[in-house]
């Protein structure tokens, strides 16, 4: 019985951890903020949520358990209004006319580009507004680059692209992203 | 299988050089925004840190207010601070920036040397709290430590957080004294950061009051729960939810104050009571100690909260010049939708 648990356990962390890998490869490779978050937020969500239930297995009943899984509510609760603040930010700068956190690669507005980490600016940045379960794995997984994974995710994503694309450049356009921001939270 | 592919040393080869690269990059990166998210992180870091080496209760800390409250802090500053003019006047303090390095490295060198010349085993007084830790009526050493046998550190710390909280006010201007605290209220929160704050408020403070009850016997206790509720009410304050007091206003300051109080106030009385400063009369060192806490996790709560709400809004403003001196596009925050950088507008 306790083989079978731990059996369960190897294989649902694992496919946890095979998610955050997924958002890691997401957030470095892919162009623009609103589909890298889109990467990032979903993988989190699941990716954790398939930790919390490969763990439950080896916890104690009941508080432990519900400890763990308040933990994962959390998280999804926090992680996707974090990615709903980042968008409307992102509205907002585009309609300013900026770049906002997304151009970073190219808008050379960075005095850091000469030092050497500069290269890991933009992914450091955005790293950092994710919750934090997602800063440890990026770190070992990052190089971990698969191509099959970006492109299962990069399809998923295009509808975000799309979003992201819509000229949002006028006071009116700021209204519009607000308010679909508001239908997305009711 | 040897020592050598230990996986938990693996694990800890590579935290240990994840938070020495992130250190490196905080303080090498330019631009103050970026090098403020990254020492969030480095906070966060620090607090697995400290797990590994088996010392939750400063972990615990460590995220609390290393990771969020500082962090949140150093974030507003770099928001507020115009960005560094150019290259010509860094390139002429470099020899500044390398006895900076000289002097950090020779204290890390010598706190290494320190470290790995001391005697194994090392010298403790651990084997003395276990032994004296039942006449202190709790079940925690740490919290034994910083309550019975060094309640004095305990009750100057706590001064010395009212002492910050002065001189963080000090800074107000005269025209500005009456006004509230307006750092952190976004002028139009978004509605999914209103429906977090709502969301989190209750749970927080849950979470809080479950933390500093088990102090007594696991790890966690009044400076932890202080500094998360502090952190959930800062956050109520960004999203409207709460309004920031101001600094006239007599609870806030009564509340700030009144942790220290009750602990001297104690700790006197035990002079007649029980024959020293800060002695507990015997028998009564459960209850006493527990009203201790609650005021000090009270203290600790709205000093730290209060420091977050920052400085009123200055009266005069210069924002619109300082806008057009400092407009090189920068990754846009909410804080920055905000006005009035406070140290530029002081008389």
């Amino acid at each position: 019985m306790t083989d079978l648990a731990n059996l369960f356990t190897l294989i649902v962390v694992s496919l946890g951890l095979l998610f955050f890998v997924a958002g890691v490869v997401g957030l470095l490779r892919f162009p623009d903020p609103l589909s890298r978050l889109h990467a990032l937020t979903k993988a989190d969500a699941l990716g954790l949520g398939l930790v919390v239930i490969g763990l439950l297995p080896q916890v104690s009943w009941p508080f432990t358990a519900l400890k763990l899984l308040a933990i994962w509510v959390l998280m999804v609760i926090g992680g996707s209004i974090a990615g709903q603040l980042i968008v409307a930010t992102q509205f907002a700068a585009d309609a300013e006319g900026n770049g906002g956190m997304g151009d970073s690669d190219d808008s050379g507005d960075h005095v850091a580009a000469s030092d050497d980490l500069a290269t890991d600016d933009a992914a450091a940045g955005d790293t950092a507004f994710a919750p934090a379960a997602s800063a440890a794995p990026a770190a070992s997984a990052a190089p971990a680059t698969s191509a099959a994974l970006a492109a299962s995710e990069a399809t998923a994503a295009d509808a975000d692209d799309n979003a992201a694309k819509a000229p949002t450049k006028s006071a009116t356009d700021i209204e519009i992203g607000r308010l679909r921001l508001e239908d997305a939270t009711r | 299988m040897s020592a050598i592919f230990d996986l938990a040393l693996l694990a800890d080869f590579v935290l240990a050089a994840t938070a020495l690269l992130l250190g490196l990059w905080v303080i090498l990166t330019a631009d103050a925004l970026r090098a403020a998210i990254g020492f969030l992180v480095y906070g966060l870091l620090m607090a697995i840190v400290w797990i590994r080496l088996d010392a939750p209760d400063i972990a615990l800390t460590e995220a609390a207010i290393g990771g969020g409250l500082i962090g949140l802090l150093v974030l507003g500053a770099s928001t507020r601070v115009p960005p560094a003019p150019a290259t010509a006047r860094a390139r002429r303090r470099w020899p500044l920036h390398l006895l900076a390095a000289l002097l950090s490295a020779a204290v890390a060198l010598g706190l290494a040397a320190v470290v790995l010349s001391l005697p194994d085993p090392a010298p403790s007084l651990a084997a003395t709290v276990a032994a004296e830790l039942p006449a202190t009526a709790v079940e925690n050493p740490v919290t034994a430590v910083l309550m019975v046998f060094r309640a004095v550190d305990t009750l100057f710390e706590t001064v010395v957080l009212v002492l910050a909280l002065i001189a963080f006010w000090s800074l107000i201007p005269d025209a500005s004294w009456r006004q509230r605290l307006a750092w952190l209220p976004l002028p139009h929160p978004s509605p999914a950061l209103v429906l977090l704050a709502q969301i989190l408020l209750p749970l927080v403070i849950l979470v809080a009051l479950h933390l500093f009850w088990i102090g007594a016997s696991l790890p966690g206790g009044k400076f932890q729960a202080g500094a998360l509720l502090a952190g959930v009410w800062a956050l109520a304050m960004v999203a409207g939810v709460m309004q920031p007091p101001a600094v006239t206003q007599r609870l806030p300051r009564l509340l700030a104050v009144i942790g220290p109080l009750v602990f001297f106030a104690i700790g006197l009385a035990g002079i007649w009571l029980a024959g020293d400063f800060l002695a507990y009369p015997v028998g009564f060192e459960k209850p006493l100690i527990l009203l201790i806490e609650v005021v000090l996790l009270v203290s600790v709560a709205v000093v730290l909260g209060l420091i977050l709400a920052g400085l009123p809004a200055a009266t005069v403003s210069l924002q619109p010049q300082l806008q057009r001196a400092a407009s090189q596009p920068r990754p846009a925050l909410p804080s920055d939708q905000r006005s009035e950088p406070f140290l530029e507008d002081r008389p």
